[in-house]
C-alpha cells in the first residue's frame, strides 16, 4: 500500500499581476518527512506557504495537503496541521494559562503536558500575557501551543524570524525531537540555512525561473560539489550558469570557485570546453548555507 | 462557540468594562441634565417645547450608539486584522461562515447589552418627568439611532476584514450611507412606518462579511 502524502503540489502557478511567480511547481512530501524550503528572497517561498497554509488560492494547478485542497480545508483537516506563521503570531491579548485554556477546546489529542513542558522553561507566571514577551519567550508559547495539538503535519513559516541564536537552537531541538519521535510531517523555511542542515531530512531549492529542486539533504550535498581554481585560470568570459556546468563564480581574490553536479574529471572536461585551465583544481569540503548560495548564486 | 465566546471575553473585557462605565456615566447625566431643565424651567414650558417646537430632550443620545457600536467593531476587529492575526482564527477547526457569523454574534450581543442599558435609561429618564405615553414615543424616536448603532458595528467589522483596499472604501461609503439614512431625521418617531425596512437594511450588511472574510483567506489583494 502507497502512503497518500502529506503535501502534493501538482502543475501549480500562481501570478501577481503580470509578475509569473510559479509556473508549473511540482513535489510532493512524504509522511514522516522533515523537509525545507530554501531559495532567495523573492523566488515565491512566502507565496508558496501561503497557498500551503490555505491562505491564498493558486490561479491553476493543483496543492493538497494531507488529502485535501489547501485553500478548501475541512475542520478536520484543519486540526491536523499545526501553523507557525512568521513573527510567532499569537493572540497576544491572552495570557499564558488564557491561551492554554483557549487552544485546548479545539483539538482533542490536545496535550497539555506537552505545552507546559516547554512554556514552563520560560519561568514566568501563567498569567503573564503575551504581548509582554520577548520574541524568543513568544516562540516558545508558540511553538508550545502547535506540538500540544498533536498535529500530524507542522508548516513553519521563518521560525528563526527575530531569534537570538539561543531561542533558535531551543526552538530548532525541541521541533526535531517532537517532529522524531511523533513521526510528524515538518515543512519548514528559515533565512538561517544552517539550521536547515541539523533539522532536515530533505531539501526543496527553488530558483527564479528554474526547475525545482527535490532532493534528500544527503543526496543534496554528496551530489552538488564545488571546486576552487586558483586566480589567473580563465582568461576570458565566465560561462553562464545552468550549463554544463551549474555555476562559475570569481572571487574577489581571483580564485575561481566551481559548482556543479559532476565528478571532477566531468568538470575539468566542461572547463577545458569553456576556455577555463583547470590545473589545480581542488574539491572542497561544502557546509548546506554554501551549497545553497552556490545553487542559487549571490546576486 | 464557547471557545470563540471566551476569546472575545479576553479581547474585549477592558475595553467593555470602559464602555460600561461610559454608559453608567451617560445615563445619570441624562437623568440629572432633564431633573435640572425641570427645575429651573416651569413645567407647562418643557411641555410645550417637547409637544409643539418638537425640542427632543434625549437627544444627548442620538449619536451614543453609534460611537458604541463603531468602538465595539474596531476593539473586536483590530487587533485580528494587526499582522494578520485574522490568519489564526482562520486555521482554527471550523467553517469560515460559522466561525464570522460566531464573532459577528458575540459582538452583537455585547453592543444590545449597551444599547438596552441606554434604552432603559432612557425609559427611566422619560417616565420619572413626563407622562407615560412620552416613553413609547422616545422609544421609537431614539429606535433609528439604536440601528445606527447596530449599522456601524457591522460597518466596521465589513470594512476591517475586506482585503481589497477599493471594496474597502466601498464598504465603508455604503455603511456611512445606511448611518446617515438613520439619522436622516431629527423629529418625534420620524421613522416610525420605515423601521422595518431600515432594520432589514442594516441586517443585510452582517452577511456582506462573509464575502470580505471570504477574500481575506483567499489572499485577495
Amino acid at each position: 500500500m502507497t502512503l497518500q502524502p502529506a503535501i502534493e503540489v501538482d502543475g501549480l502557478v500562481h501570478h501577481y499581476g503580470a509578475h509569473r511567480i510559479h509556473d508549473g511547481l511540482s513535489f510532493s512530501v512524504a509522511p514522516g518527512r522533515i523537509l525545507g524550503l530554501l531559495g532567495k528572497n523573492g523566488v515565491g517561498k512566502t507565496t508558496l506557504i501561503k497557498i500551503l497554509m490555505g491562505f491564498l488560492t493558486p490561479d491553476a494547478g493543483r496543492c493538497r495537503v494531507l488529502g485535501a485542497p489547501s485553500h478548501a480545508l475541512p475542520a478536520e483537516t484543519k486540526r491536523q496541521i499545526g501553523l507557525v506563521f512568521e513573527g510567532h503570531l499569537a493572540y497576544d491579548f491572552m495570557s499564558i494559562e488564557e491561551i492554554e485554556r483557549f487552544t485546548a477546546q479545539w483539538y482533542p489529542k490536545w496535550r497539555r503536558d506537552v505545552f507546559y513542558d516547554l512554556v514552563d522553561r520560560l519561568q514566568l507566571p501563567g498569567t503573564h500575557r503575551i504581548r509582554n514577551m520577548s520574541e524568543g519567550q513568544r516562540s516558545q508559547v508558540v511553538l508550545g501551543l502547535v506540538m500540544a495539538q498533536d498535529p500530524d503535519l507542522l508548516i513553519l513559516d521563518d521560525y528563526t524570524m527575530g531569534l537570538d541564536a539561543g531561542y533558535r537552537r531551543l526552538f530548532l531541538d525541541y521541533l526535531v525531537q517532537c517532529a522524531r519521535e511523533g513521526n510528524k510531517t515538518v515543512f519548514v523555511t528559515s533565512h538561517v540555512v544552517q539550521d536547515m542542515e541539523r533539522l532536515v531530512d530533505d531539501v526543496i531549492l527553488i530558483r527564479r525561473g528554474a526547475r525545482v529542486l527535490q532532493s534528500s539533504l544527503p543526496g543534496f550535498l554528496s551530489s552538488f560539489r564545488r571546486y576552487e581554481l586558483p586566480p589567473g585560470a580563465a582568461r576570458g568570459a565566465l560561462p553562464p550558469p545552468d550549463g554544463a556546468l551549474h555555476r562559475v563564480e570569481m572571487e574577489a581574490d581571483g580564485r575561481l570557485e566551481v559548482f556543479a553536479f559532476k565528478d571532477q574529471p566531468e568538470v575539468e572536461a566542461a572547463l577545458r570546453e569553456a576556455g577555463i585551465d583547470p590545473t589545480g583544481i581542488t574539491p572542497q569540503q561544502m557546509s548546506l548555507e554554501d551549497a545553497f548560495v552556490g545553487y542559487t548564486g549571490k546576486y | 462557540m464557547r471557545a470563540i465566546a471566551f476569546k472575545e471575553w479576553l479581547k474585549l473585557r477592558s475595553w467593555l468594562g470602559f464602555m460600561l462605565a461610559a454608559h453608567l456615566v451617560f445615563a445619570a447625566w441624562l437623568y440629572l441634565s432633564i431633573r435640572h431643565q425641570f427645575r429651573f424651567e416651569h413645567a407647562e414650558m418643557i411641555y410645550y417645547q417637547a409637544n409643539h417646537i418638537g425640542r427632543i430632550f434625549y437627544d444627548d443620545l442620538r449619536y451614543i450608539p453609534l460611537l458604541t457600536g463603531a468602538l465595539i467593531g474596531a476593539a473586536q476587529f483590530l487587533p485580528e486584522l494587526l499582522r494578520g492575526r485574522l490568519r489564526l482564527s482562520l486555521h482554527l477547526p471550523m467553517g469560515l461562515a460559522p466561525l464570522v457569523l460566531a464573532h459577528l454574534g458575540i459582538g452583537l450581543e455585547a453592543l444590545l447589552v449597551f444599547l438596552a442599558l441606554d434604552l432603559a435609561a432612557l425609559a427611566i429618564t422619560i417616565g420619572s418627568f413626563f407622562p407615560a405615553a412620552f416613553i413609547g414615543s422616545a422609544l421609537l424616536t431614539a429606535a433609528p439611532w439604536i440601528l445606527a448603532g447596530i449599522a456601524a458595528y457591522f460597518g466596521v467589522a465589513l470594512t476591517l476584514l475586506e482585503p481589497r483596499r477599493r471594496y474597502q472604501a466601498a464598504n465603508l461609503a455604503l455603511s456611512a450611507g445606511v448611518v446617515w439614512l438613520c439619522h436622516r431625521s431629527g423629529q418625534y418617531q420620524a421613522y416610525d412606518l420605515v423601521l422595518g425596512g431600515v432594520a432589514g437594511l442594516v441586517l443585510l450588511l452582517a452577511p456582506a462579511s462573509l464575502q470580505a472574510a471570504h477574500r481575506f483567506r483567499n489572499g485577495e489583494p
